[in-house]
């Protein structure tokens, strides 16, 4: 007993998991033919799908973990990813979205000197901070929490999940979660837009969780949008294993703004079309939401177009087009999804405990109507007694 | 937001409640007091935490309603052993939620399954095997987060991390309830599982009326069953 003793607080004492400096397992992810799609710096498995930045849909096939390796096949090229027109998700509630920032200690070593900084305020801090600025610039209110959630381990999302929920509770539009990718090269992230060098951005899909479609859905609106009026600042769309707290909104979404050896500067640049992109899928064309009009032609500040302003690939003009309908429906498809997972599960889940805790099927809905009964307090009438226990 | 992501929303949270229910109905408590409880757990959940100072706060359903029903499960417990049994299964599983933390992958892809259930199964798996026992499970599945923040809180302090502490903020969906329910779902479903393998309980008909017999002087989590019955 007393060894054991000594082995838990030395286990406690030691370090435990890498934190977010750079020396995290970086997979390539490669086609049929061997040719490197990309790279992401997070676990791969089986089954977990990729948007790459020209709108294939790839599933991996296969992963060699040895390697560090993953084969995609192309899926398909779906025309829904190539959306024709921008889309609004349209909220109901007042403009105002919730941002925090899971890991506490990433950081960029071109600007911040390290990759990890566990100071309390690092430099995906700045950027989420700079987010919030540009989003505020544009008339949306912004609930920027910076709780910090250190250390960088497997509770990190753990912590993080209260900030999140507290920022759900407050009605938020959209939840935020700022985070930078680990992989080594920088170049993947570079891109240009407007002539003002800044990286890319890559957004992450937990796949194990109810809102699952419903983040996917909101995913691909944004890269629709930004791909219509800024084409190159959203890298791809990577939906893996894990929930990463997105099962707390269907509209939530994890950033990667550049990676830990990107150039702070571009980083911190491309905040401002990003905050173009959720403004424009969330809100419309910022104008005030007490009017809830969908997405319209506006040039920006700078003379840019706005993410809301672009003609479809099928040349159709779509200013001033209302998408309600579309976009409703699209919700309503993903909603239902979810709904459907959730309520399945539960169903599996009653009969399979019914079954368990009574040994065998007969008699399995004198039982479920029990259950009813007891899940309400027997307000809802009694149950049929059978002298058992459950 | 549409209304069917506001359908998703609500059914999650319904779903939520249901099994949270039928969770608390197996510690001793009737039905209606499982039902207070659980609407008890969700309203304070909404409620802002209370602040203790020194940068602690304490939420009213994820944390204050968990560790007074934790408190009420003791008191009541049937035997000392009983009692002992729940503490070092709650010291044991905060060791291993906060080594957990340590020691697992860091990133949620890397896990075989969501984390927020990982300290849910450690503490039913710990409880379990120590008391084999529904009560010692919630106890030590809320319990056992409970402590490990307490833990982690010191070890940020001592290392000057400036991180504060929101015990159970996550209200209802927080990992301190998520971690009760769930070991208590694990120590019925592998106790029954367990209990049937080895032959001590069966399904026998009295009076044409579905009965089950017990065979065992001592079997799993039957101490407490007792009292779910006096309804």
């Amino acid at each position: 007993m007393r060894k054991a003793l000594w082995l838990l607080l030395l286990m406690a004492l030691l370090p435990g998991t890498a934190l977010a400096d750079g020396s995290e397992t970086v997979y390539t992810l490669v086609d049929a033919q061997g040719q490197t799609i990309t790279s992401i710096a997070a676990d791969v498995d089986v089954g977990d799908e990729y948007i790459a930045g020209d709108d294939t849909l790839y599933r991996v096939a296969s992963v060699d973990a040895a390697s560090a390796r993953a084969v995609l096949e192309a899926v398909q090229e779906e025309p829904e990813y190539r959306l024709a027109s921008v889309e609004t998700v349209r909220t109901d509630t007042e403009k105002s979205i919730g941002i925090y920032v899971t890991h506490s200690d990433e950081s960029y070593e071109d600007g911040d000197g390290t990759a990890s900084l566990e100071t309390g305020w690092a430099g995906v801090h700045d950027v989420a901070s700079a987010l919030s600025e540009q989003l505020e610039e544009m008339g949306v209110h912004v609930d920027f929490d910076p709780a910090v959630h250190l250390p960088h381990d497997a509770g990190a999302y753990r912590r993080s999940r209260v900030t999140a929920v507290n920022l759900a509770e407050q009605g938020e539009a959209a939840l935020i979660d700022v985070h930078r990718d680990g992989i080594p090269d920088a170049e993947e992230y570079e891109t240009e837009i407007d002539g003002e060098s800044m990286t890319k951005v890559r957004l992450l899909v937990g796949r194990s969780n109810p809102n699952s479609a419903a983040n996917r859905q909101f995913a691909k609106k944004l890269k629709a949008a930004a791909d219509s009026a800024y084409p190159g600042l959203i890298k791809d769309i990577f939906i893996g294993k894990g929930n990463y707290n997105q099962e707390l909104m269907p509209h939530s979404i994890l950033l990667e703004f550049g990676t830990h050896t990107s150039n702070k500067e571009e980083v911190l640049r491309s905040t401002r079309v990003m905050a173009d992109v959720l403004n424009t899928v969330l809100f419309g064309s910022g104008e005030d939401t007490s009017e809830k009009q969908p997405a319209e032609t506006k040039e920006s500040g700078e003379g840019k177009p706005q993410a809301t302003a672009e003609a479809g690939d099928d040349g159709e003009d779509v200013t001033g087009t209302p998408q309600g309908a579309q976009v409703g429906s699209d919700d309503g498809a993903a909603a239902a999804t979810g709904i459907a997972w959730m309520v399945g599960l539960a169903v599996l889940g009653v009969i399979a405990f019914a079954v368990i805790s009574s040994g065998h099927v007969k008699g399995l809905p004198d039982r479920l109507k029990r259950f009813a009964s007891e899940l309400t307090g027997g307000w809802m009438g009694k149950g049929p007694k059978d002298g058992g226990e459950e | 937001m549409s209304i069917g992501m506001i359908l998703l929303v609500v059914v999650a949270v319904l779903i939520l409640f249901g099994i949270g229910q039928r969770v608390l109905d197996r510690l001793r408590l009737t039905d209606r007091q499982a039902l207070v409880f659980i609407a008890l757990i969700f309203v304070g959940g909404w409620l802002p935490s209370v602040p203790l100072g020194g940068g602690v706060s304490v939420n009213i359903g994820g944390a204050l309603i968990p560790f007074g029903l934790c408190v009420y499960l003791m008191i009541r417990a049937g035997t000392a052993k009983e009692r002992i049994r729940a503490v070092i299964a709650s010291l044991l599983s905060g060791a291993a939620v906060f080594l957990a933390g340590r020691w697992f992958p860091n990133e949620p892809e890397m896990m075989p399954f969501d984390v927020n259930y990982l300290y849910g199964l450690l503490a039913g798996v710990i409880a379990y095997l120590l008391g084999r026992s529904r009560i010692s499970s919630f106890i030590a599945g809320v319990m056992g987060v409970l402590l490990a923040d307490g833990a982690q809180a010191v070890v940020n302090a001592v290392r000057g991390l400036p991180v504060t502490l929101d015990l159970g903020g996550g209200g209802a969906l927080d990992a301190v309830v998520l971690s009760g329910f769930l070991a208590v779902i694990l120590s019925e479903v592998v106790g029954e599982m367990l209990e049937r393998a080895a032959g001590a309980k069966k399904n026998v008909r009295v009076d044409g009326r579905e009965a089950v017999l017990v065979t065992d002087d001592k079997p799993a989590g039957e101490e407490e069953k007792k009292g779910e019955r006096q309804e």
